[in-house]
C-alpha cells in the first residue's frame, strides 16, 4: 500500500455518511423556447417550432416513466413559456417528486439583458410557477449561453440559492458577491450535454458546420463512463440534457443504460434533487467558519 | 399515467406501424444550397448517381424484403426519369409528391401554390400506380395554414413536420406523418468536397453505429407503439457499400410479425378514417395558438 492511496481512502467524503458520490441528473425542459422564438424566426418556421414542443409533449412524459422505473429524482429546469403552453406535463414534474427550477421565460440569453431586463424575466417566471404550479423554484440554469458579471449577485437577492451554470469544477462551490458568500454553483460540463452528441437540425442549422449524429452505443458509453469517474473521485455529476434530444424513442435506451450504471452501485450514489445538494453544501459549510 | 403502453392503435392488432420512405430529388436538393453545382460536372454527378444506379439498387433490396414503400419524387424529375420511375419504381411502389422543382411555398401566393401542387400531382399520377395523395415540403417554410392549401389541391396527407412520433390531423383534417432528422440518411452520409456538403465537412461515420442507432430507434417505436418512419435518399444509401445497411435493417423490422410495415398512404388513410382530432397542447395547436399570441401582440 502506497502512502498515496493511503492518503486517498483517508480523505473524508463530501457526501452524507455511506454516500461516495453525489448525481443531480438535470434536464432542461426548452420545448421550442430560445433564439428562434427570441429573434421571431420560429412563427414562420412550424417545422422547428414541432421539433421543439415534441420535448414536453411526448419526451418528458416518457422520461417521466423511465426515473419513476428506477427510482430516480431529477431536477428540471424549464422556461416558463413551456409551463404556460404545456402545464399538464409539467405538473407530472412536481407529482413525481421532482424539483422544478429557473430557466428563464423564453430562455433568454442573460449576458444579453440588463440587470433590470433578468429581474424582469425571474419575477415573471417566478409569477408563473407561482400562480399555475403552486411552487417558488430556489435553483437556476442560466439559458444558452453566457450570464453577466451582475447575475450571480441578483439571483443571490432573489432568493435563489443555487445555479448550475458554470463549466469549471467537478464539485460544488460558493459564488462570490460583494456582500461575501454568494450561490451555492453545482457546475456541469458541456461532455454529458447531449447537444453536444446527438442534437441535429437544419434551418437553422445545428451543429453549425451540420456534424454527424454520434451512434447511440458510444454516447452511452461516454456518458457512463462520465458518471463512473465522477464516481470513483467521490464528486457531485450533474447533466445537461434535454427531453426532446434525449428522450426521443431509441435514445431513451441510452438513458436507460445509464440509469442502470448509477443505481447499480446503490447507496453509495447519493443520486438526488439538485436543491437537496445545495442544502447540503450550506449546512456542510457554515460562512462564519470559512 | 404512464405513457408505455401505446399512444396510439393500429390494424389488425399490430404493436406499431413502420414505413420505409423514399426522397428522389435527382441533386434538386443540392443545387438550393449550392446553385454552382449544375456547373460543377465531378460534384453534380455525387448526386446523379442516384438516378444512375441508386433507384435500382434500393429497389431490388425492396423486392428481397417482399416490401412497397413510399417515394417522395418532385414533378419536375419526372419529368426527366420517367421511364426509370414507371418502369422500376411505380409498379411496386406508392409514388407522392415532393412539390414540383423545389420551389418554397412560403414565398409566393396560395394561388400559384395550389396551381405547382396540383400540377404536381397530375403529372405523377401519369406514371403513378397509385392515387397520388402524399406530399413533403421541399424547400422553404411551411406557411400557415398551408394544410388547407394542400388540401384544395387534392392531397390528403403530408410528411413535413415534427412534434410527434404517430400520424396526427391537422385542423383542415390533412393528415400529417412526423418525420425525424435521425432517421433519414442524408444527415449522416451526404459528403462533397467542394462545394462542402455538409458545411463542417464532417467525417463519414461509422456505418456500423449508424444501422445500430436505426434499430434502436425501431425497437423504441415497437417497444411505445408508435410510427417509425425512414427516410432514404439513392444517391447515399442506394450504393454498393451502405445497401447492407438498408438489407440489415429491413431484415430486422420483418422478423417480428407484429409490425404493419406499409405505405405512408396506408397509414394516412387508416389515421384519418379514425378521425381523431389532434388535443389543445398537441405541437401543431401550440404552434397556432403561438402565432395568434404574438400577433396580438401579448408581449
Amino acid at each position: 500500500m502506497t502512502a498515496k492511496s493511503a492518503t486517498k481512502s483517508a480523505k473524508p467524503s463530501l457526501w452524507p455518511e455511506g454516500r461516495r458520490s453525489a448525481v443531480a441528473l438535470a434536464f432542461d425542459v426548452d420545448g421550442p423556447t430560445g433564439d428562434a422564438m427570441l429573434d421571431g424566426s420560429l412563427l414562420s418556421n412550424p417545422r422547428y417550432f414541432t421539433q421543439g414542443a415534441y420535448g414536453p409533449w411526448r419526451a418528458l412524459p416518457r422520461l417521466l416513466d423511465l426515473l419513476s422505473e428506477y427510482g430516480l429524482k431529477a431536477t428540471f429546469f424549464v422556461p416558463t413559456w413551456v409551463v404556460e403552453h404545456w402545464p399538464s406535463q409539467c405538473e407530472r414534474i412536481l407529482r413525481d417528486a421532482h424539483e422544478i427550477a429557473y430557466h428563464g421565460h423564453y430562455h433568454e440569453v442573460f449576458i444579453d439583458c440588463s440587470s433590470q431586463q433578468q429581474l424582469d424575466i425571474m419575477k415573471r417566471s417566478r409569477d408563473i410557477f407561482r400562480s399555475r404550479m403552486g411552487v417558488t423554484p430556489v435553483g437556476f440554469r442560466t439559458p444558452s449561453g453566457d450570464w453577466s458579471d451582475e447575475t450571480a449577485q441578483l439571483l443571490h437577492e432573489f432568493g435563489v440559492i443555487y445555479s448550475s451554470s458554470m463549466r469549471g469544477d467537478d464539485r460544488p462551490y460558493f459564488h462570490t458577491t460583494s456582500q461575501g458568500r454568494g450561490l451555492v454553483e453545482i457546475p456541469g460540463r458541456w461532455d454529458i450535454d447531449d447537444y453536444t452528441a446527438l442534437a441535429y437540425s437544419e434551418d437553422p442549422d445545428f451543429p453549425i458546420g451540420l456534424d454527424r449524429i454520434s451512434g447511440y452505443a458510444d454516447v452511452q458509453r461516454n456518458w457512463i463512463a462520465e458518471f463512473e469517474g465522477y464516481h470513483r473521485e467521490g464528486l457531485c455529476w450533474t447533466t445537461i440534457l434535454h427531453p426532446k434530444v434525449c428522450a426521443k424513442p431509441g435514445r431513451l435506451a441510452i438513458l436507460e443504460g445509464l440509469f442502470k450504471a448509477i443505481t447499480a452501485h446503490g447507496d453509495s450514489v447519493w443520486a438526488t434533487r439538485c436543491a437537496e445538494i445545495a442544502k447540503w453544501w450550506i449546512a456542510q459549510h457554515p460562512e462564519n467558519a470559512a | 399515467m404512464t405513457s408505455t403502453a401505446s399512444e396510439c392503435s393500429w390494424p389488425q392488432g399490430k404493436t406499431c406501424a413502420a414505413i420505409v420512405s423514399v426522397i428522389f430529388d435527382d441533386g434538386l436538393d443540392a443545387v438550393v444550397q449550392a446553385p454552382d453545382l449544375k456547373g460543377r460536372s465531378k460534384s453534380f454527378s455525387v448526386w446523379q448517381y442516384g438516378a444512375t444506379r441508386g433507384v435500382e439498387r434500393l429497389c431490388h433490396a425492396f423486392a428481397d424484403a417482399g416490401i412497397s414503400t413510399s417515394w417522395f419524387v418532385p414533378g419536375i424529375v419526372a419529368e426527366s426519369h420517367e421511364e426509370l420511375l414507371r418502369d422500376v419504381v411505380s409498379p411496386r411502389h406508392e409514388i407522392e409528391s415532393h412539390g414540383w422543382n423545389f420551389e418554397c411555398y412560403d414565398a409566393m401566393p396560395a394561388t400559384e401554390a395550389v396551381d405547382l401542387l396540383k400540377r404536381s400531382r397530375e403529372r405523377l399520377n401519369v406514371i403513378a400506380s397509385n392515387e397520388v395523395s402524399g406530399f413533403r415540403l421541399p424547400a422553404g417554410n411551411w406557411p400557415r395554414r398551408f394544410d388547407r392549401l394542400l388540401v384544395e389541391a387534392g392531397y390528403g396527407w403530408s410528411a413535413s413536420l415534427n412534434g410527434d412520433d404517430v400520424p396526427y390531423s391537422h385542423a383542415s383534417s390533412l393528415v400529417e406523418i412526423p418525420v425525424h432528422y435521425e432517421l433519414e440518411d442524408r444527415p449522416y452520409f451526404q459528403f462533397n468536397f467542394t462545394p462542402a456538403f455538409p458545411k463542417g465537412q464532417s467525417r463519414i461515420p461509422s456505418y456500423e453505429a449508424v444501422l445500430g442507432s436505426w434499430i434502436a430507434e425501431f425497437d423504441a417505436y415497437r417497444k411505445y407503439g408508435l410510427c417509425y418512419v425512414i427516410q432514404l435518399r439513392p444517391e447515399w444509401t442506394g450504393t454498393p457499400g451502405r445497401i447492407a445497411l438498408v438489407e440489415a435493417l429491413l431484415a430486422h423490422i420483418t422478423s417480428f410479425d407484429d409490425v404493419w410495415l406499409t405505405t405512408a398512404g396506408d397509414v394516412a388513410r387508416w389515421h384519418a378514417g379514425n378521425g381523431t382530432t389532434a388535443p389543445g397542447d398537441h405541437p401543431i395547436n401550440v404552434y397556432e395558438a403561438y402565432v395568434d399570441e404574438e400577433r396580438a401582440g401579448e408581449r
